[in-house]
């Protein structure tokens, strides 16, 4: 596993540039707080309600639909690297697989769970 | 500093871990499985399970941790309240959770941990599962002087001489023969379970739009 | 060129640990310049792409026609208040800017930038360059939800249903590539496309492939631009830029998810945003139009001149997303998820599974 020694390298000096760049303005800038400038912008007005609201289900719906598409890619990257050397089986079973997606697909597209409205 | 790298991850998993379930705040305990996720797929890498460890990031910090945070956010007045999880009488609970640990420690360092193994050379090794974990081939490893220059010449991210369609592989390619070989039937299986998954979320997430919403569509269109 | 750079610092500062441990990290820190110098170079290019296509003449004051702009840029972000306004989550308001850059930052580290140097080579490459996107995404959402401002929040819920949905397309799109090339290497699959543009996965891959010859790899060509749109268009919404720049969408959301960020940890996001245009765009160069290759096979070839084609390939594809920017006007969210959901999963289901049929209808 040394190809992933750089990979953990990488993580460590993307955090120690971050570190710097982001302690660099609170080392150099002026600090000149009040209690106007520390409040929510909200374009100039007082912030009319509570941000702790409740969201739409729709952005729900697009996460379980993504998890349960991404699984789907997840199983066609090992499957995409050896089915040429499988041949016509591999691709059947792989035609079965996206037909029983396919299936679902059109369910949800009927039920209407892709209209953003 | 295999060992280290090693620690490094484990002690992310674990504090993760323990903020997730300790942590007042849903929203805390939400981002923290983050690291827990994180942790673990640099887990895997050690335990030379690469593509799981991608299959990890990719399904569980792209996917499931968005979808619980949504999950909170999308739930009423939970994200500012203080959660506190009532699991009963302390002794009991303190009793139970010494138990398992007591299991755990058993089973891990335990006389049944010890399994026998016939060597090459017909003697019975015993070795206990400890001491066979530390043997794993990057933790046999030591980022010591010569094993540094022999992985830093040999594989760090030098050009090797690959021409055709054989080249390095790893375990996505052995992963994909045992998908479409041994493993043929749980494969097909999953395909029908994420078309269960897929209906099942519909129904459940859909509302079914009211008779006057129906009507307000059609005299629009 | 590891090698080279430890014989490097061995001649500068003798043998031992020290040159050792410095050639290690000067290896890994090699992106971080390349992202530096690309940012400087991106924020003038979109200051004076936008001004030419305005018919204006641009930032023209700091230097000979206005070229150290960004640096005088840089110099007034330094001198800014860094703000965290008291109703934020201070915690994880910090936090997030972090994220965003570290996951910008690890997909740099597969990139072959030439035949020589490519930061991590992982036979998961782009899978794995797929899956590191995850950690923008939570950086992004946590940088929304912490700052406790409506549009930060409405910014960043946008953004990540955006990017995740748009992920699966992209994810097809490379998939395809991956089916032909066998491997998901990125160095491998630049190698593969050694010997002219007619090598390159656009016009099918290379034709000279054990296992398949070049009538194969002709049938795949059509496909393979289809692929490469849908790639390309993916990558548009991934990184947030117009025509899907709704999270962002200035007359509405002020400025989306990084609204109440100031100062540096402004910069970051700001860094980390440009950075990832670039890996999208490297993407696209390494998967369909040769990486590092030059189109002309053997000549002007070799891995300095690899370099230069790698980073010219690159920073077109940004230049078309900035003049994109300036041209298309922004897609209204149901549209935007019409077109992924309902326009481009299926072609992308569609496009493997023609790749599928094709290799094998060939190869056996």
């Amino acid at each position: 596993m040394s190809n992933y020694i750089p990979l953990f390298l990488m993580l460590v000096i993307a955090f120690g540039f971050g570190a710097i760049m982001a302690n660099l303005s609170k080392w150099i800038g002026p600090k000149k707080p009040t209690k106007e400038k520390l409040s929510t912008y909200e374009s100039g007005m007082e912030p009319i309600g509570t941000t702790r609201d409740r969201i739409s289900i729709k952005y729900y719906i697009v996460a379980m639909l993504f998890i349960i598409f991404d699984i789907e890619i997840v199983f066609l990257y090992p499957w995409a690297v050896t089915f040429d050397k499988i041949g016509v089986f591999a691709l059947g079973e792989m035609f079965l697989f996206l037909a029983l997606l396919f299936i679902g697909y059109i369910y949800i597209l009927k039920k209407g769970a892709l209209q953003w409205d | 500093m295999f060992d280290l790298i090693f620690y490094i991850f484990a002690f992310i998993t674990v504090v993760g871990a323990a903020v997730t379930a300790i942590h007042r705040n849903i929203v805390y305990a939400a981002f923290a499985l983050l690291f827990t996720f994180v942790g673990v797929a640099g887990l895997y890498v050690m335990a030379n399970a690469d593509f799981l460890a991608v299959t990890q990031m990719m399904v569980y910090v792209g996917g499931i941790l968005i979808l619980l945070i949504f999950g909170v956010m999308l739930t009423n007045r939970i994200q500012s309240a203080n959660i506190v999880v009532n699991a009963g009488p302390k002794p009991v609970v303190a009793i139970l959770s010494l138990g398992l640990l007591a299991i755990l420690c058993a089973a891990f360092f335990g006389p049944s941990a010890t399994h026998s193994e016939k060597s090459k050379d017909g003697k019975t090794a015993s070795v206990s599962s400890w001491s066979n974990y530390t043997q794993q081939p990057w933790a046999a490893t030591q980022w010591n002087k010569d094993a540094n220059e022999r992985i830093l010449s040999e594989k760090f991210g030098a050009p090797s001489e690959v021409k055709t369609k054989e080249g390095s592989s790893g375990t996505s390619v052995e992963i994909g023969k045992l998908l479409l070989s041994d493993y043929l039937l749980p494969f097909e299986i999953v395909s029908i379970v994420l078309l269960v998954a897929l209906i099942g979320a519909t129904m459940i997430a859909r509302k079914e739009p009211t008779l006057e919403e129906e009507a307000l569509s059609e005299s629009l269109s | 060129m590891f090698d080279g750079l430890r014989d490097l610092l061995i001649g500068l500062l003798g043998k031992g640990d020290l040159a050792d441990v410095l050639a290690v990290v000067v290896y890994c820190a090699l992106p971080l310049v390349v992202i530096l110098l690309y940012a400087l170079f991106a924020i003038l290019a979109e200051m004076k792409l936008s001004a030419w296509l305005q018919d204006r003449l641009g930032p023209m004051r700091v230097g000979p026609w206005g070229i150290l702009q960004p640096i005088a840029d840089i110099l007034k972000l330094l001198q800014k208040e860094d703000i965290t306004p008291t109703q934020a989550d201070k915690k994880l308001y910090n936090l997030s800017p972090f994220l965003v850059f570290i996951g910008s930052y690890l997909g740099f580290a597969v990139l072959p930038f030439s035949a020589m140097y490519a930061g991590a080579r992982l036979n998961v490459g782009i899978f794995y360059l797929v899956a590191v996107s995850g950690l923008v995404v939570v950086g992004i959402l946590m940088a929304g939800w912490s700052s406790n401002n409506k549009y930060s929040l409405f910014g960043a819920m946008r953004s990540v249903a955006q990017i995740v949905s748009y992920e699966i397309p992209a994810g097809l799109a490379i998939l395809s590539v991956v089916m032909i090339a066998g491997t998901m290497d990125l160095q491998t699959i630049s190698k593969l496309q050694e010997g002219g543009v007619q090598n390159w996965f656009i016009f099918g891959g290379p034709k000279n492939l054990a296992g398949f010859g070049g009538a194969t790899a002709w049938a795949l060509a059509p496909v393979m631009m289809i692929a490469f749109l849908i790639y390309f268009i993916a990558s548009l919404a991934e990184t947030n830029r117009v025509p899907f720049d709704i999270p962002e969408a200035e007359s509405e959301l002020v400025a989306g998810y990084h609204t109440e960020y100031s100062a540096m940890k402004f910069a970051l996001f700001f860094l980390a945003e440009y950075a990832n245009m670039l890996v999208v765009s490297a993407v696209a160069s390494i998967l369909f139009l040769g990486g590092w290759n030059s189109p002309f096979g053997e000549f002007l070839g070799g891995p300095v001149m690899g370099l230069v084609w790698f980073l010219g390939k690159a920073i077109f594809f940004v230049m078309v997303q900035i003049w994109i920017r300036w041209t298309l006007p922004r897609l209204r969210v149901d549209q935007l998820m019409h077109i992924c959901w309902k326009v481009m999963i299926p072609f992308g289901m569609a496009t493997v599974l023609l790749v599928g049929t094709i290799v094998t209808w060939f190869a056996h």
